[in-house]
């Protein structure tokens, strides 16, 4: 359960396995399997969580109230029915919002430094 | 759409195996990610069968491995973090009620006649009492200290602290002058953190009303400390009937605090069920 005093900023900075979760679920609900591939797929292949990782990060997740279970459940002729499927909650999208305009800000710096591009 | 399935007696194999070692999760845990986690791992298994064979297979074991020990411990850690909290927030309020009882107890001390510097009789008897009474004060403080800090803002945090870390000092401290009377010292650096925790709580308490008790009672504790300390009330020689008054309050009121802490704490419980 989200304690309703905490505001997204009290949240931040996020790991890199909670920031992957809430952005896989941006655009819609997902199981724990299509999470994973999500992620693989965003991090260009170079980030493959554990079971162990992913389900740890979304127990956390679940607590914090950033993402909640689905109630809605697959057809059967589509997808296994035992899976569990995620979604953000709108605390969970504020976080993410608010992680993403943190990261936007470190990115300005660096960019104003220099740091983009490649290294040489 | 169902993903095609790649099972060979290999990746049948890993499942079982990684199936047997969820165990090193806690059971709640397990119960409620053991088999998602399963489903998960054989379904990376079969995807990367069918894009990197054997080889990446044994990567990706290495890999869930490390994953499972360093997740496992985490898992651990916190759930015994998580029971020793909420133990001590669920035994604060007894411990306290016992606490008080002990001073309540001990206040008859006062009643010796004669001098108060050495022990002996009813006196010393009833003063070894006064060690325990303060642990158990000291750690019903922490309890509080979980459960209600939150409420309690920075500076009643940090006297619920003061308080936790000051009676047990105290206690400390009263065991070890049995040996050596310089040891007063500690136990009057113990009384000294108490009686500081609380004031400053007794009289946040008395503008927040933070603990479930009269407002008032709280700040009672810290009044006859304070007055010794401050030179404004010593007991040289005895009987005196004020100082087991003072005494006695002081355990009524840590009485009180401990049994409104768990009284509430009961309610909520009960609610929450």
């Amino acid at each position: 359960m989200s304690d309703s005093t905490l505001q997204p900023q009290d949240m931040l900075p996020l790991t890199p396995a909670v920031f992957h979760i809430l952005l896989a679920l941006a655009d819609g609900e997902k199981h724990g399997y299509g999470i994973m591939q999500e992620v693989t797929a965003i991090t260009g292949g170079t980030i493959r969580m554990g079971p162990g990782t992913l389900y740890g990060t979304i127990k956390r997740l679940l607590e914090a109230g950033m993402i909640e279970e689905s109630d809605e459940r697959p057809d059967p002729a589509l997808d296994d029915e035992r899976r569990r499927y995620y979604r953000l909650t709108s605390f969970g999208e504020r976080v993410a919002r608010a992680e993403t305009a943190r990261l936007a800000t470190l990115l300005r710096a660096a960019q104003s430094k220099r740091l983009m591009g490649g290294a040489s | 759409m169902i993903q095609q399935r790649t099972n060979t007696p290999m990746i049948d194999w890993l499942v079982r195996l990684y199936r047997m070692l969820l165990i090193l999760y806690p059971a709640d845990y397990r119960a409620a990610y053991g088999p998602l986690m399963a489903q998960v791992f054989r379904d990376v298994c079969q995807d990367i069968y069918r894009q990197q064979g054997t080889l990446g297979i044994v990567m990706w074991w290495c890999t869930t491995l490390f994953d499972l020990a360093l997740t496992a411990f985490e898992q651990r850690r916190k759930v015994r973090f998580t029971v020793s909290k909420a133990g001590l927030i669920r035994f604060s309020g007894p411990l306290l009620t016992a606490g008080g009882l002990l001073l309540v107890v001990t206040a008859f001390s006062q009643l010796q006649p004669g001098s108060h510097y050495s022990y002996y009789g009813v006196y010393q008897l009833l003063m070894f009492l006064l060690a325990p009474a303060f642990v158990l004060i000291g750690i019903g403080n922490f309890g509080v200290l979980l459960h209600y800090g939150a409420r309690a803002g920075i500076f009643g945090r940090l006297a619920l602290f003061a308080i936790a870390i000051g009676a047990l000092i105290c206690g400390i401290g009263f065991v070890l002058t049995m040996f050596r009377d310089s040891f007063w010292n500690i136990a009057g650096v113990g009384l000294l953190i108490y009686t500081g925790g609380t004031v400053i709580f007794g009289l946040l308490n008395l503008v927040m009303g933070i603990l479930p008790v009269f407002k008032i009672v709280p700040i009672i504790t810290g009044v006859q400390p304070l007055m010794m300390l401050t030179g404004l009330f010593y007991v040289e020689r005895g009987p005196d009937i004020y100082a087991l008054i003072f005494m006695m309050s002081i355990g009524i009121c840590w009485a009180i605090t401990g049994f409104a802490t768990h009284n509430r704490l009961r309610q909520s419980v009960l609610a929450a069920a």
